[in-house]
């Protein structure tokens, strides 16, 4: 079961995206879609492009493997699932006072969970089971662990996090919660 | 509410007699259905509730079909003819997509709220009339019997037709309503009357539901009337087909997809029939169903009220099969039905496994078909509850609320929807459901807040990879961009593209791609405020999207229009897609997304390399097929290769990074000169290029992309400012024929320019073949500075122009080349002395009068003059008169010393040879630093000159001294030299060098030839000798100095006294080298320079070394120095070696006041920790210097007498022994008490040694001067003969200084055996004869 987390500045610019693979059991489906992502993968028309060009080694990539969707090929498919998932907070956010939004979102087997900080930060997390006390508890220590970023001068609300204890610090997080 | 979808409208069926057929065919019109089709909806029709309330319908749907079209259809298995409908549905789309995007895209309205692939999908959904197995819409609710009167025996047909089995499945509801109908054309052989009473004889034995319609049905058919279209419907399956279907028009009509259906019906003919359609419906069809409802409605209702356990209990002990149709019993019906049934029922198909739908679900079909909502809810919602259908429909009879989201899902959940590939029918029915619901509910309550109605029709999609699915997909993204949701649509968009690509329905898989990219770009404005952005100084809007996504939509829809042939708009994606994923993107996303372990593994592989390979095929496509229709494309390059700030224009000559330190340190030596003499001649360091002379531009090259790209025909472009002959013709600009770059790259260029006329050149752009195909250009200019002049610029960033690099290119005026006559590797021998010729020649146009060398202060060059007197000065000590100056050596002169005529004028060459020692062992770099001029007003111009050479070592020797124990000399000095080399070597002299000590040799003669390998040693003699002046301000000055050092006050700029050194050769041979002759005197300077500058570095870190000429001096005068004059015959060199020796006499720690001042000074806290431990550092290296040796000036020493004999009969012996007292002070005097005690001799002297007896006294006392000798001669009594140890003496010596009176200034003791252990004398016993 993966996890996708990613941090957004109030202007939508990703400032720090995380990919977590749980080992913790997938707990019940929720959704009764519950279903597979498509399985974007632009190999099915490379070998035709190859015949048109006539050149043996036009393109050769991998496939993205199954249709079960990590980092791989699908990435932005996840990002967009990510991206879509804006227009739900943006509401949400507009008629909720708190800071955890819950779930705002669900794109097949995806649920989106959102957190929005006081400075107007989103954190988004895609994830597929129902954990909610968790992923409130991880988004508070994410939100600590942001805030003690920003306490660095030369870090504005724009600036990409390329903080490797930052990183560290979250993947603990992520791993204890998720 | 909104009417009901077309779908839920009753199903008629229309059975033809052969005879009307034949008739319409021949009046030029279509079948009866599609006659029949043509006046439905019918407008303004009421029908009852079972409560009997009135429900007006605006306009009330009806569906006619063919019947036995629709009997071959039922024999289809559902699921292959699903397969067969979403293929044909595909098949549809694909055949006129490309002309729809088309039409779209000329009319560029992209937000309407129809487009024509939904309304294609929804009509071949809503068009399917075949019944189905799990819902009762399709299943005819009246057979329409149809005759003319042109029939040979009309009521005999009527008649055939009625008893014709319907060969409807045993799944298909058999409870519908008959109709008869007679047509009666105008050109029946039958006339009105006749028409009439066969009519009444119908309704005689068909019952009340007959019509006779009569038509005019004029020749030729009348103009056409459009009528509404009919729907699309599937073909019947090629081998299920009938021959009863035959004869029927294609159902796929019209087969012109664009143009109108009509019908060739005359005005009064329509009326007929419109009456007739209107009778049917109300005066048969509605009230049959409505007497149908309010039957079912009683059975319904009446076990409704029992308890469900009790009902469904009871019904399992009667055995009642499932509420299966219990038909309608009454007497209008019955007459109609029931042969049908009767006769629709073949024995063989009772027993069908499947049963018709149940009387429920038809109830509740049947009342919402006729309005009556309430009902039909009431009944949807019981069958829903027992997990049958109705989930499906309820949302289209209910008010918009949440929990009709509930019942959607419920609706399209079926165990398929976990697979990625559900069948074939469980995809029609989701796609027949969402077209309902999009269809039933109106547009504004569907795509609410509150139904979210595009979702339900991406579930409806579900996983499904056809044609129907996508299209949901896509017009889920139309509503959803409707709501303004751009964000979802784009996604929507992006996967129904995705699957439509794999359909191979190209046009519109390329629109949703090109809508999911315009949806993404389309950023509104964020409610930020302004401040977010200005507290960054970032324009507002500066957003950075996800990096993937763009390339995601963007890679696809490139590959598609490739494929599709449109190249040129292929190539321009692919080329944007090559943004570098280093810059922005990259940085943040690959490290980030791989897994929790972060394993390197699962990095994601860099996408460049993809991208860069499909533009390379499209783009090598494109030029080879479109000649030169690629250059109207504009292709820019997104990134850059050259790093513009980095690149750097590089003349001949110039310094490259490594040596540039040594040149500068060189200059500077030779500003410090000039300065030295006064003069305010500058050194040029303009540097400019020559014409004729070729220069380089560096241009930097870096690959921001991820993969290895080759760049080729690299180049740059150069603009002349001057006017004349056309600049191809004198420049000449280098061109690399091939750049290979790999990943993240950075590669210098050097690319050569090279002009054959003065111009000025600017360096505009750099030039090359991305990946050999496109040309593209750089420019090489970089921002001005910012500007900061007035506040408008301040608040703006404002920059000054374009720095363009420009380069001047000038006739040579002053130009001196320089290089070294012979070019072979340079490899000396240790000391040796190597004469090296230079050429300068000058290739200027004005000529040179001056010309000076500066070398390294370390390196050791003299000029090359014909010096006779170099030899042959046969004495054996002389004088120098040294300026003690440890200063660097001056540079050298050549034009006014080796040049007689002093000017090198152009074209001139000249020769000069100079002098090279060197002593230092190992490899390094010989750089000489040329300046020259025209004449003393213009400037300096300077050339470089670099050699390494090599120095292999020859001999290694040693220097040690010790204290001698003879009157004839203060101390031994030990030379040891050893030959480490492999060759014989000729020693043809060594002189020794001191200001205060002259030297001569003890030992027999060594100096001559040594073998490899051999060692001597030279023993010498020293004595103080006082001859030179100079030794006592030498002391001064550094007393002084170091005062200065240590109070840290600035050292003065003074130069040390000079000094007379003393040299006294060694030689064998006649031919004894002069210390005086300048250039040896040359020589041993920087020698002597170079060993003393190194130890001082090593002792004073902290002293800069500029200001060792202002503080040390180049002799000590205490020092003893060596040179070693060598000779290799057989190789014809010659050399010498500086042996810095050692420091000989006794010194008082001369600078104690001076360090004792320092140290009592009241401390000054400085700041820095660091600075006062400097301080004490510097202090610590005085105290401990050579400078401030402190030694005892008194060494005692006795001559020795080994063996006395005597003649013990004659008594006992009184011998004396002489015991020499040596203050080796040259300043001080020194008071000395000598003192025997046979406790110091037991401690001194071993046990095996005899005591001797002392007689006289055993203490002295004295004042020894400065430099004084003293011998005491203490007297031994002795008895016995034997060995007497000597000792036991111990001595008190106390430095005096100042006047009488006299302070001591340092006390010793030492009690020291006179010599060493073994000293003794040796008694022994003659016989007197």
């Amino acid at each position: 079961m993966s996890h996708h987390l990613f941090l957004l500045s109030p202007s939508d610019t990703p400032l720090y995206t995380l990919t977590h693979y749980s080992t913790k059991p997938t707990p019940s489906v929720t959704s009764p879609l519950s279903a597979n992502l498509p399985n974007w993968s632009t190999s099915a028309f490379a070998g035709t492009l190859t015949a048109l060009s006539g050149a043996s080694s036009a393109t050769h990539h991998t496939t993205g493997g199954g249709v079960r969707m990590g980092g791989g090929q699908d990435r932005h498919v996840i990002q967009m699932i990510a991206n879509a998932s804006l227009d739900a907070i943006e509401d949400a956010m507009r008629k909720e006072n708190l800071m955890y939004l819950k779930t705002v979102d669900k794109f097949n087997e995806w649920t989106i969970s959102a957190f929005i900080t006081p400075g107007n930060m989103k954190f988004v997390l895609l994830h597929e089971g129902k954990n909610d006390d968790g992923i409130r508890q991880f988004f508070v220590e994410v939100w600590e662990l942001y805030v003690k970023t920003m306490l660095n001068p030369f870090h504005t609300a724009h600036t990409i996090i390329r903080s490797p204890v930052f990183d560290t610090r979250v993947r603990a997080s992520a791993k204890k919660y998720l | 509410m909104s009417p009901l979808p077309f779908s839920l409208s009753p199903h008629i069926c229309v059975l033809p007699s052969p005879d009307l057929t034949e008739l319409f065919a021949s009046s030029a019109l279509p079948p009866l259905p599609h006659i029949l089709q043509s006046f439905s909806p019918l407008p303004q029709v009421t029908t009852r509730t079972t409560s009997l309330v009135s429900v007006p319908h605006t306009s009330f749907a009806l569906r006619f079909s063919d019947l036995a079209e629709i009997e071959v259809a039922c024999q289809e298995e559902e699921e292959e003819r699903a397969v067969r409908t979403i293929d044909w549905v595909g098949a549809r789309i694909n055949k006129r997509c490309s002309k729809w995007v088309e039409d779209i895209e000329k009319i560029g309205d992209k937000g309407a709220p129809r487009t024509p692939w939904w309304d294609e999908l929804r009509r071949c959904a809503e068009g399917d009339l075949v019944p189905s197995k799990s819902e009762g819409w399709n299943h005819p609710v009246a057979v329409i019997f149809a005759v003319s009167t042109t029939a040979p025996n009309p009521l005999q047909a009527i008649t055939a037709l009625h008893s014709r089995n319907v060969e409807f499945p045993a799944w298909v509801d058999p409870n519908f309503l008959q109709y008869t109908l007679i047509v009666h054309p105008h050109n029946s052989p039958l006339s009105d009357e006749e028409a009439g009473a066969l009519f009444n004889a119908v309704k005689k034995q068909f019952g009340l539901h007959s019509y006779l319609l009569p038509l005019a049905l004029p020749q030729p058919p009348p103009s056409a009337v459009p009528v509404p279209a009919l729907m699309p419907r599937l073909p019947p399956h090629p081998s299920l087909k009938s021959s009863s279907s035959t004869s029927m028009a294609s159902p796929d009509l019209p087969t012109h997809p664009n143009s109108l259906n009509t019908l060739r019906m005359a005005e009064i003919d329509i009326q007929q029939t419109a009456r007739f359609t209107r009778e049917f419906v109300v005066m048969s069809l509605l009230p049959w169903m409505e007497k149908c409802v309010v039957e079912w409605n009683e059975n319904f209702s009446s076990t409704r009220r029992l308890p469900s356990r009790l009902f469904s209990s009871t019904r399992r002990l009667f055995g009642s099969p499932s509420p299966s149709p219990s038909p309608a019993h009454h007497p209008s019906s019955s007459v109609s039905s029931l042969p049908s049934r009767m006769g629709s029922h073949v024995p063989g198909s009772v027993i069908s496994p499947l049963s018709p739908p149940s009387q429920q679900q038809r109830l509740a079909e049947f009342a919402s078909m006729l309005g009556d909502i309430k009902l039909a809810t009431q009944v949807w919602e019981a069958i829903r509850k027992e997990g049958k259908s109705g989930s499906d429909i309820l949302p289209l009879l209910l008010s918009p609320s949440p929990t009709l989201q509930l019942h959607v899902m419920n609706a399209i959940s079926h165990p398929y929807t976990q697979i990625p590939d559900p069948p074939a029918h469980a995809q029609l029915r989701s796609l027949k459901y969402a077209v309902r619901w999009e269809g039933g509910i109106a547009n504004s309550d569907f795509i609410s807040n509150t139904l979210e109605g595009e979702r339900w029709l991406v579930w409806a999609a579900g996983n499904a990879e056809e044609t129907p699915a996508a299209l949901l997909l896509a017009h889920a993204a139309l509503l959803s961009s409707l709501k303004k949701k751009k964000k979802r649509a784009a996604l929507w968009y992006l996967i129904a593209a995705n699957r439509l690509e794999k359909c191979g329905i190209k046009p519109l898989t390329m629109y949703f791609l090109r809508r999911a990219h315009e949806l993404y770009k389309d950023r509104p404005q964020k409610e930020v405020s302004p401040l977010f952005w200005e507290a960054e100084g970032k324009p507002p809007m500066d957003i950075q999207g996800i990096d993937a996504i763009m390339s995601g939509i963007e890679h696809p829809l490139g590959r598609l229009l490739y494929t599709t042939g449109n190249v040129g708009s292929a190539v321009q994606l692919f080329m944007g897609l090559l943004r570098g994923s280093s810059q922005t993107s990259s940085s943040i996303f690959p490290s980030s997304l791989h897994g929790g372990a972060s394993n390197n593994a699962s990095k994601i592989p860099g996408t460049d390399k993809v991208y860069l390979d499909d533009f390379r095929v499209a783009f090598s496509h494109l030029k080879s097929t479109s000649k030169d229709g690629w250059k109207l494309l504009d292709l820019n390059l997104p990134f850059r290769f050259c790093l513009e700030r980095q690149t750097c224009i590089r003349f001949p000559g110039s310094r490259d990074e490594r040596s540039s330190g040594i040149w500068q340190r060189r200059e500077d030596d030779w500003k410090l000169f000039l300065k030295s003499r006064g003069a305010k001649e500058d050194l040029s360091t303009k540097d400019n290029a020559l014409v004729n002379d070729v220069f380089w531009v560096d241009l930097v090259l870096q690959n921001p992309l991820d993969t290895e790209v080759n760049l080729s025909n690299v180049t740059i472009l150069v603009q002349t400012s001057n006017t004349g002959p056309s600049q191809e013709d004198f420049l000449e600009v280098g061109i690399i024929d091939d750049v290979v770059l790999s990943a993240k790259e950075l590669h210098t260029v050097p690319i050569y320019i090279k002009s054959t006329r003065p111009a000025s050149l600017s360096i505009t752009h750099a030039k090359y073949d991305f990946l050999s195909l496109l040309p593209t250009k750089e420019s090489l200019a970089t921002r001005g500075r910012r500007l900061h002049d007035t506040p408008l610029q301040r608040q703006e960033p404002t920059y000054s122009p374009n720095i363009i690099k420009k380069v001047e290119v000038v006739e040579a005026v002053h130009k001196m080349l320089v290089s070294f006559v012979d070019d072979e590797h340079l490899t000396l021998i240790q000391g040796e002395r190597r004469s090296i010729g230079l050429s300068l020649s000058n290739s200027g146009m004005r000529p040179i009068n001056d010309v000076w060398i500066i070398a390294g202060p370390e390196d050791e060059i003299l000029l090359d003059v014909d010096d006779k007197s170099a030899i042959n000065t046969p004495e054996i000590s002389e004088t120098l008169f040294s300026a003690n100056s440890l200063a660097s050596a001056m540079p050298l002169q050549i034009l006014s010393a080796v040049h007689e005529q002093s000017v090198l004028n152009p074209g001139d060459n000249l020769k000069v040879s100079i002098t090279f020692h060197a002593d230092y062992i190992g490899d390094r770099d010989l750089s000489l630093l040329f300046v020259y001029r025209e004449n003393e007003s213009s400037p300096f111009q300077s050339a470089h000159l670099t050699r390494t050479y090599r120095v292999n070592s020859l001999l290694e020797t040693s220097v040690s001294a010790q204290v001698s124990h003879t009157l004839d000399h203060s101390f031994i000095v030990d030379l040891g030299i050893s030959n480490i080399s492999s060759t014989t070597i000729q020693v043809t002299q060594v002189t020794c060098l001191s200001p205060n000590w002259r030297c001569i040799p003890i030992s027999e003669d060594v100096i001559g030839s040594m073998l490899p390998s051999q060692s001597s040693h030279i023993i010498l003699g020293a004595n103080w000798c006082n001859e030179g002046s100079g030794s006592r301000d030498t002391l001064d000055f550094v007393t002084r100095k170091l005062n200065d050092v240590l109070q840290g006050a600035t050292v003065e700029v003074s130069m040390p006294p000079p000094i007379h050194v003393l040299c006294s050769h060694l030689s064998k041979a006649q031919r004894t080298f002069s210390i005086n002759l300048p250039r040896i005197q040359e020589f041993i300077n920087l020698g002597k320079r170079n060993t003393v500058s190194r130890a001082i570095a090593h002792a004073h870190p902290h002293i800069p070394d500029e200001s060792y000429p202002l503080i040390f001096p180049l002799y000590n005068p205490a020092s003893v120095d060596f040179v070693i004059f060598w000779e290799i015959n057989a190789q014809r060199k010659s050399g010498h070696i500086f042996v810095p020796g050692v420091v000989l006499g006794a010194r008082h720690a001369p600078l104690r006041d001076i360090i004792a001042e320092a140290e009592s000074t009241k401390v000054k806290r400085s700041m820095y920790a660091e600075t006062r431990r400097e301080k004490l550092e510097i202090l610590d290296a005085v105290r401990e210097s050579e400078w401030n040796a402190e030694t005892d000036p008194v060494v005692l020493s006795v001559q020795e007498t080994n063996v006395v004999s005597h003649d013990f009969d004659q008594g006992p012996c009184c011998t004396p022994i002489t015991i020499i007292l040596r203050n080796h002070s040259s300043t001080y005097a020194s008071r000395f008490m000598l003192r025997f005690t046979v406790h110091t001799f037991l401690k001194q002297i071993s046990r095996r040694y005899l005591v001797p007896f002392h007689v006289g006294p055993l203490s002295f006392r004295g004042t020894l001067e400065p430099l004084q000798v003293y011998t005491v001669h203490p007297q031994l009594w002795i008895t016995i003969p034997g060995t007497y140890g000597l000792g036991g003496w111990s001595l008190e010596t106390e430095v005096l200084e100042g006047p009488p009176g006299r302070a001591v200034r340092h006390r010793y003791r030492q009690e020291v055996p006179l010599v060493k252990d073994g000293s003794c004398l040796i008694v022994s016993s003659i016989q007197s004869l």
